[in-house]
């Protein structure tokens, strides 16, 4: 039977180089959003091939059409409804048996189905021959050997996937004997599954389930036999390492070194390109100010944009070098193994070694992490992970410690040979991972769960990192960080903006700024007085002094009230506001914020706000409380349920209340 | 019935019998069945979790689960 084809799927294993592939087939015209009714992420692309353009859609990576997990269970429910599509199916040329598997399952479907046979090149170093016409015989398809990570293959696989609309599968593999496939054993077999989704516990589907797959096995088992053969070769250096970085000692060791590592390179790699951001944008600040005519325009474009602006592009550097890290550990595999080493520790608190996963990664974005816990199938550690993942130190905190940390003490000091600002700042993330493990074992006693379920994982060959792969997606999330946080302290400065120009008594303020402006042989002094009356008299300044009574006691002024409160839209907010408070791109002597903030004093007392007690306070709060809107509206959509971010905005906000205020009272 | 852990590691062992169905269908999805060849890889001081490998793929899982296979020597 002859259709025509609109759409594409690509599906196969995880670990199967299929994003890779589709990256190849659909270049840069790709497009993520999520599959209706899911937080599951759909790639879609158009691939052209002769002229007829196809929907390319990079389905999950899965192991089985029944499987649990979300992720899994989404690539299940595109496949079951497709319609005029075909699949090409990716599979890993070194595990066979494990690929093929999820293969027969997906052919069984009756749906036009191309083998991809990805990372041949790697099959043949590891001493792996495979008979690519004879499996392309014993198993009706036909059969594309390919290497993303080289590039090999891409034309002649686009070539065959032209020649999709003729093809039809021929055989059923879930049943004893091989048998022709027919319309009626196909239908039934897409009911079972379907069924199997709906009630993954019934006992008669996950035993119908279970012979089937069976037979399914027999018969790759059987095929596998006669198209391959493995010589044995001599172990690589990456084997070698592997056992160094799996040994239940020098693991850890291990682990522990790339952990700091990391640390200290995020805050020694950034310390210049930050000082070359900060000094552009200052000199930005001064040109415009002093080249534009005055007016509104111009002191919003100033103290408002650039100064937004100039808070959060500051610590891109950082940033970038973090995610560069994380993506070089989930690149190489190496996450994987953090998950063997920590599973033990982690179980006594309620999660399990895949919730290493999402909390390392919650060191760059709880949003993406917090998604990436639907790997695990647990619902109850599960659960758990999504709650303590936003206490990890996330990319957004980083510019408030990064700003704290250098009122603390100076970027030039050291323990030893060792910055001590890169070890405050480690200190802040081992703060953050104890937190985090803390609030799982309180969440543990609190959740319940009458599902028993097991935890078992893939663990991928540890492989060289795929550079190209790894410098698209740090270039990608770096945009997306400075796009998302962009927006928001964009529209936050420039609200501020309005609400420091303005205030309820405007005509008093309108008096203030003509007399003022009068003065021309205006003292510093005089100057700095008149820039506090203004913000004491706008809205912004009203407010702070509103809330000020419930945060003195944490330590905190008027000012730093408002900073709080802006960055329950998104935590790198604080430094944001703090730079359109105190003028920072208005600024024509280059003195960053650090300075400003460092040099600030108590009018009542002559006394510096900024001291250790009221920095370390602030440092514990942002630590702790649940400021980012993004992260509880993700939290809702995982969990399905409002109670799941209330609790943490509670839980969280709470604990950074009261351990602020303990800080401050014992450290003043 | 012995299991993997009356074996020193990378001892060659074939797969006899699993004791429960849910992890014959997890371990059915990673290639592996009653008959594959499989060899403990690695294992935490306290034996969990394990690395099984198996079916040119390696495999976590704790000891609880581990203690479900039940292997004999490869002949």
């Amino acid at each position: 039977m002859e259709t025509a084809i609109q759409t594409i799927y690509l599906a196969g294993n995880p670990n199967c180089g299929k994003s890779s592939l589709f990256n190849l087939l659909a270049g840069l015209n790709q497009k993520i959003s999520n599959i209706p009714g899911t937080t599951v992420e759909k790639v879609t692309g158009r691939l052209k091939l002769n002229g007829k353009s196809f929907n390319l859609i990079d389905l999950p990576g899965s192991y089985s059409m029944s499987a649990k997990s979300e992720d899994e269970r989404v690539a299940s429910l595109e496949l079951l409804k497709a319609e005029n599509a075909a699949v090409v199916f990716v599979a890993d040329a070194t595990r066979l048996e494990s690929n093929l598997s999820y293969f027969a399952q997906i052919s069984d479907l009756g749906l036009p189905t191309i083998l991809v046979l990805n990372m041949f090149d790697l099959a043949k170093s590891k001493g792996i021959v495979l008979d690519v016409d004879a499996l392309s015989r014993e198993l009706g398809v036909l059969v594309v050997t390919t290497s993303a990570r080289n590039n090999t293959g891409i034309e002649k696989l686009k070539e065959t996937m032209y020649k999709l609309e003729r093809v039809t599968q021929s055989i059923f593999w879930g049943s004893a004997e091989k048998t022709p496939l027919n319309h009626s054993q196909v239908e039934n077999y897409r009911k079972r599954i379907n069924s199997t989704l709906e009630n993954p516990d019934d006992e008669t589907g996950k035993a119908h389930w279970l012979q089937e797959s069976i037979c399914r096995k027999a018969h790759i088992q059987e095929i596998i036999q006669k198209v391959r053969k493995i010589h044995s070769v001599p172990a690589t250096f990456l084997h070698k390492l592997d056992l160094v970085l799996l040994h239940p000692i020098w693991g850890l060791a291990s682990m522990f070194t790339i952990l700091f590592i990391v640390f200290q390179a995020v805050f020694y790699l950034a310390e210049w390109p930050m000082q070359a951001i900060e000094w552009f944008f200052s000199q930005l600040g001064y040109v415009l100010q002093s080249n534009m005519p005055s007016g509104w325009f111009r002191d919003i474009l100033v103290n408002g944009v650039v100064s937004g602006l100039a808070g959060i592009v500051v610590f891109l550097p950082q940033i970038i070098i973090l995610f560069f890290f994380i993506g070089l550990m989930e690149e190489t595999g190496y996450m994987t193994r953090v998950s063997f080493l920590s599973d033990r520790f982690m179980r006594r608190f309620g999660l399990n070694g895949k919730s290493v996963i999402p909390l390392v990664g919650g060191m760059a974005c709880a949003i993406p992490s917090i998604m990436a816990a639907r790997s695990i199938e647990n619902k109850k550690e599960k659960l758990i992970t999504i709650l303590v993942t936003p206490l990890m130190s996330c990319s957004a905190r980083l510019p408030v410690y990064t700003l704290l940390i250098s009122l603390l003490v100076s970027p030039q000091h050291k323990i030893g040979v060792f910055h001590t600002g890169g070890l405050i700042l480690m200190g802040m993330y081992i703060l953050g991972f104890v937190s985090a493990l803390l609030f799982s074992l309180v969440f543990n006693v609190f959740v319940k769960s009458k599902v028993k379920d097991f935890f078992i994982m893939e663990v991928p060959e540890l492989k060289p990192p795929r550079w190209q792969a790894l410098f698209v997606t740090l270039y990608t999330k770096a945009m997306s960080f400075l796009m998302g946080a962009g927006k928001v302290i964009l529209t936050v400065s420039i609200l501020l903006f309005f609400l420091m120009e303005y205030g309820p008594n405007q005509t008093q303020r309108d008096k203030l700024k003509t007399e003022f402006e009068a003065n021309t042989n205006a003292t510093e002094e005089e100057e700095a007085f008149f820039s506090k009356q203004m913000l004491e008299t706008s809205y912004i300044g009203k407010f702070g002094k509103t809330i000020e009574p419930t945060i003195t006691p944490l330590g905190y002024d008027w000012k730093i009230g408002i900073a709080l409160l802006t960055s329950f839209a998104a935590r790198e907010v604080f430094v944001g506001t703090m730079s359109v408070i105190y003028g920072v791109a208005n600024d024509p002597e280059g003195v960053g914020l650090r300075e400003k903030l460092r040099s600030e004093k108590d009018p009542k007392t002559g006394k510096p706000i900024y001291t250790i007690a009221v920095l370390v306070s602030l440092m514990i709060f942002y630590a702790f409380a649940m400021q980012c809107m993004s992260t509880l509206a993700i939290v809702y959509k995982e969990t399905n349920s409002i109670k799941w971010p209330i609790v943490q905005l509670l839980s969280m906000t709470g604990t950074a209340y009261l351990l602020s205020f303990i800080a401050f009272q014992i450290l003043s | 019935m012995k299991t993997v852990f009356d074996y020193k590691p990378e001892t060659p062992l074939v797969l006899e019998e699993v004791m429960q169905e849910d992890l014959v269908l997890k371990l059915l999805e990673f290639g592996i069945a009653k008959g594959s060849e499989i060899q403990m890889k690695s294992s935490m001081r306290s034996g969990d979790p394990v690395i099984i490998s198996g079916a040119n793929t390696n495999i976590l899982l704790r000891k609880k689960e581990a203690k479900l296979l039940f292997v004999k020597p490869v002949k």
